[in-house]
C-alpha cells in the first residue's frame, strides 16, 4: 500500500498534474477578486455611462464575501472541467495502455489500485481546494476589507474538497467502464452537471454532491444539520462509485491489444 | 503445473482458440510456438488469469483460473509480449513498487541479473524496447514465483541480449522453476526447451518433448542453391522422388527434407543432373525444429 501511494504521489508530481491543478485553482482564486475589484466596475462604468465606481459599489454588493462566493461558483462550473480533464486518464489510460498488467500480475489488488488513487488524489484535490479558497479569502480581504472569519472559509474549503472526492470517484468509475481518457472526462462532466440539473428541477440539490458547493457558498450561515444532510448522501455516492469501479475491474479482460 | 483442457476463445465472432489442450510439467521449460496470429498471446493471457476463456478448463499453479478473483492469486511471474511500464518511473522505482519496497538488495540483484544496473535511476520513458523487455523479465522474477509465463521474452533483444536471456532461462530452470515461453525464434526453443507445443488453427497440434519430436522427424535436409531461376517443373520432379518428404523454396535456393534414406543424396543429384541444372552448393544438414514446425503448420 505504501509503495502504491508513493507511486501515485510521484505520478502527480512528475506528470505535472499537481502543478496543473494547483495552478488552475490558484489562478481562479486570484483572478476572481481582481475581476470584482477592477474589471467588473470598469465594464459596468463603460456600459452605464455617468455612474461612478463608488455608486456602482453601493448598487451591487462587492466585498470579500461576494468575491469568495463567486470563486466557489467557479469551482463547480470551471473547476469541474479542469479536474475532469486533467485527471481523466488517471485509471482509463492505465487500462488502455496496459500499464496495470504487470502490477496486477505482481499481486497489486484492484482495491489497492483504486484506493490509493482515491487517497492520494483526493488529498491533493482537497488540499488544493482549501489552499485556493483561503487564497481567495486573503486576497479579496486585501482588496476589499476583511469582513469574514477564517473558520467558515476553511469549512467551505473542506466541503469543496468532499465535492472533489465525489468528482474523483466519478472519474475512476467511468475510467474503468469507458477505458479511454477523453470520453471518461466527458462522461464525468455529464454525470456531475446532469445530477445538478435534475436536482434543481426536482428541488433535491441539497441531497446531491453539488449541494456541498451550495452549502460552501453560505460561508458558515448554514446549519450543521443541513451540512450533514448533504455530506452523507455524497459520501454514500463516493463509496458506491468506488466499489462499482473495483467490481468492474474484476470483470475486465487485461492485456488487450 | 499447467493443465489446459478444451480452451475456446473468440473475438467478435472470430474463433481464435478452438479447443486448446496443454500440459506443462513441473520443472520443465515449455516452448510455445505458432504462426503470427495463431493465438499464442491469447492462450498465455488466459493461463495468466488476465482473460477468461469462452469455454474449457484451466488449472495453473494448482488453481482453477475460472475461480480466481485476481490474476495475482495465481502467484506466477508474467512477462507480456510488449511490457508496458510507467514512463515517468525509474527502473529501480518500478521494481521497488512491484515488490512493495521490501528488499532493496533484491532490487539490485534483479537489475544486475538482467543487466540494467547501470540504468537503475534512468526513467523508463527513455528506455529502448530491449531494455523494457529486460525490465519485464526482472518484474516477472520479482515475486519469486515457481511458474514463469513469458510471452516472447527474447523477441526485442539484440543477439547478445537474446543469448543472455536464454542463459538466464536455463539458469532459472536449475532453481526448480517451471517456465513456459512463446517465441517465433525456433532456434531459441531448440536451445533451451524440454517440451514444445505447436499451436495451429487454434489447437495445440503437437505437444511433445523436443527430443522425441526430433527423433520422430529424424531425417536430413539438403540445402541446394542453384544458378539461375528454379523451374517449377524441376521442383515437381524433386517433390516426386521417393526419398523426399518436403520441400521449401528459399532465398538461398531450395531446402529438401528427406526420409533419411542413404540414397537420398544420389537421387537428388540425379534429378538435378537430369534437368541440366547448375548447382552452386549442395549442403546436407540434420533436420531442425524449423523444418518440423513448417511441416506441422503447413507453411510451405
Amino acid at each position: 500500500m505504501r509503495s502504491s501511494m508513493a507511486k501515485e504521489w510521484t505520478y502527480a508530481i512528475r506528470s505535472g498534474r499537481l502543478v496543473v491543478l494547483l495552478g488552475s485553482f490558484l489562478f481562479l482564486a486570484i483572478s476572481t477578486p481582481l475581476m470584482y475589484k477592477f474589471v467588473l466596475p470598469m465594464i459596468l462604468e463603460s456600459q452605464l455611462g455617468q455612474v461612478s465606481g463608488q455608486d456602482l459599489a453601493t448598487m451591487i454588493n462587492m466585498g470579500q464575501r461576494e468575491s469568495t462566493q463567486s470563486y466557489i461558483g467557479d469551482v463547480f462550473e470551471i473547476g469541474s472541467i479542469v479536474v475532469a480533464f486533467s485527471l481523466c486518464g488517471l485509471l482509463a489510460q492505465e487500462i488502455s495502455e496496459n500499464t496495470l498488467v504487470i502490477p496486477l500480475c505482481s499481486g497489486k489488488r484492484y482495491g489497492e489500485v483504486i484506493g490509493t488513487k482515491m487517497l492520494v488524489f483526493g488529498l491533493i484535490l482537497s488540499l488544493v481546494q482549501c489552499i485556493s479558497t483561503f487564497a481567495t479569502y486573503v486576497y479579496s480581504g486585501l482588496l476589499f476589507s476583511f469582513e469574514l472569519d477564517p473558520g467558515p472559509v476553511i469549512i467551505s474549503g473542506i466541503l469543496q474538497g468532499v465535492y472533489m472526492l465525489f468528482l474523483l470517484s466519478c472519474i475512476l468509475m467511468w475510467g474503468v467502464s469507458v477505458k479511454r481518457p477523453i470520453p471518461t472526462g466527458f462522461a464525468t462532466l455529464a454525470t456531475v452537471y446532469g445530477m445538478h440539473f435534475l436536482g434543481s428541477i426536482f428541488n433535491m440539490e441539497k441531497y446531491l454532491p453539488s449541494g456541498l458547493l451550495i452549502e460552501a457558498n453560505k460561508m458558515g450561515s448554514g446549519s450543521i444539520l443541513q451540512i450533514a444532510g448533504t455530506i452523507l448522501p455524497t459520501v454514500v455516492l463516493i463509496v458506491l462509485m468506488t466499489l462499482a469501479a473495483v467490481a468492474r475491474m474484476k470483470g475486465l479482460t487485461w492485456n488487450e491489444r | 503445473m499447467i493443465m489446459a483442457r478444451n480452451i475456446h476463445k473468440s473475438f467478435g465472432g472470430k474463433k481464435v482458440l478452438n479447443g486448446v489442450n496443454m500440459n506443462v510439467r513441473e520443472g520443465e521449460i515449455y516452448g510455445f510456438i505458432g504462426q503470427n496470429g495463431a493465438g499464442k498471446t491469447t492462450t498465455l493471457n488466459i493461463l495468466a488469469g488476465l482473460s477468461r476463456p469462452d469455454g474449457g478448463y484451466c488449472r495453473v499453479n494448482g488453481k482453477d483460473t475460472s475461480l480466481i478473483g485476481h490474476p495475482g492469486d495465481l502467484k506466477i511471474g508474467y512477462l507480456p509480449e510488449e511490457p508496458r511500464f510507467y514512463p515517468w518511473m525509474t527502473a529501480w522505482e518500478t521494481l521497488e513498487y512491484l515488490m512493495e519496497g521490501k528488499d532493496s538488495e533484491k532490487v539490485l540483484d534483479l537489475l544486475c541479473m538482467v543487466g540494467l544496473e547501470k540504468h537503475a535511476e534512468g526513467r523508463i520513458g527513455g528506455f529502448s524496447r530491449g531494455m523494457k523487455q529486460r525490465l519485464g523479465i526482472a518484474a516477472a522474477l520479482s515475486r519469486d514465483s515457481k511458474l514463469l509465463i513469458l510471452d516472447e521474452p527474447s523477441s526485442a533483444l539484440d543477439p547478445e541480449g537474446r543469448a543472455q536471456v536464454l542463459d538466464l532461462i536455463l539458469s532459472l530452470k536449475g532453481t526448480g522453476r517451471t517456465i513456459i515461453f512463446s517465441t517465433h525464434i525456433l532456434s531459441d526453443v531448440e536451445r533451451v526447451c524440454d517440451t514444445v507445443g505447436i499451436l495451429r488453427d487454434g489447437v495445440v497440434a503437437v505437444e511433445k518433448p523436443i527430443r522425441e519430436l526430433k527423433r520422430l522427424n529424424d531425417g536430413w535436409v539438403y540445402v541446394i542453391s542453384l544458378e539461375g531461376k528454379v523451374e517449377k517443373e524441376l521442383l515437381g520432379k524433386i517433390r516426386g522422388l521417393d526419398c523426399v518428404v518436403d520441400l521449401w523454396e528459399r532465398e538461398e535456393g531450395i531446402r529438401v527434407k528427406t526420409n533419411g534414406s542413404s540414397l537420398a543424396s544420389l537421387e537428388l543429384m540425379g534429378a538435378l543432373v537430369e534437368n541440366q541444372v547448375k548447382v552452386e552448393t549442395f549442403i546436407k544438414e540434420r533436420s531442425s525444429l524449423e523444418e518440423i514446425f513448417l511441416q506441422e503448420v503447413s507453411f510451405k
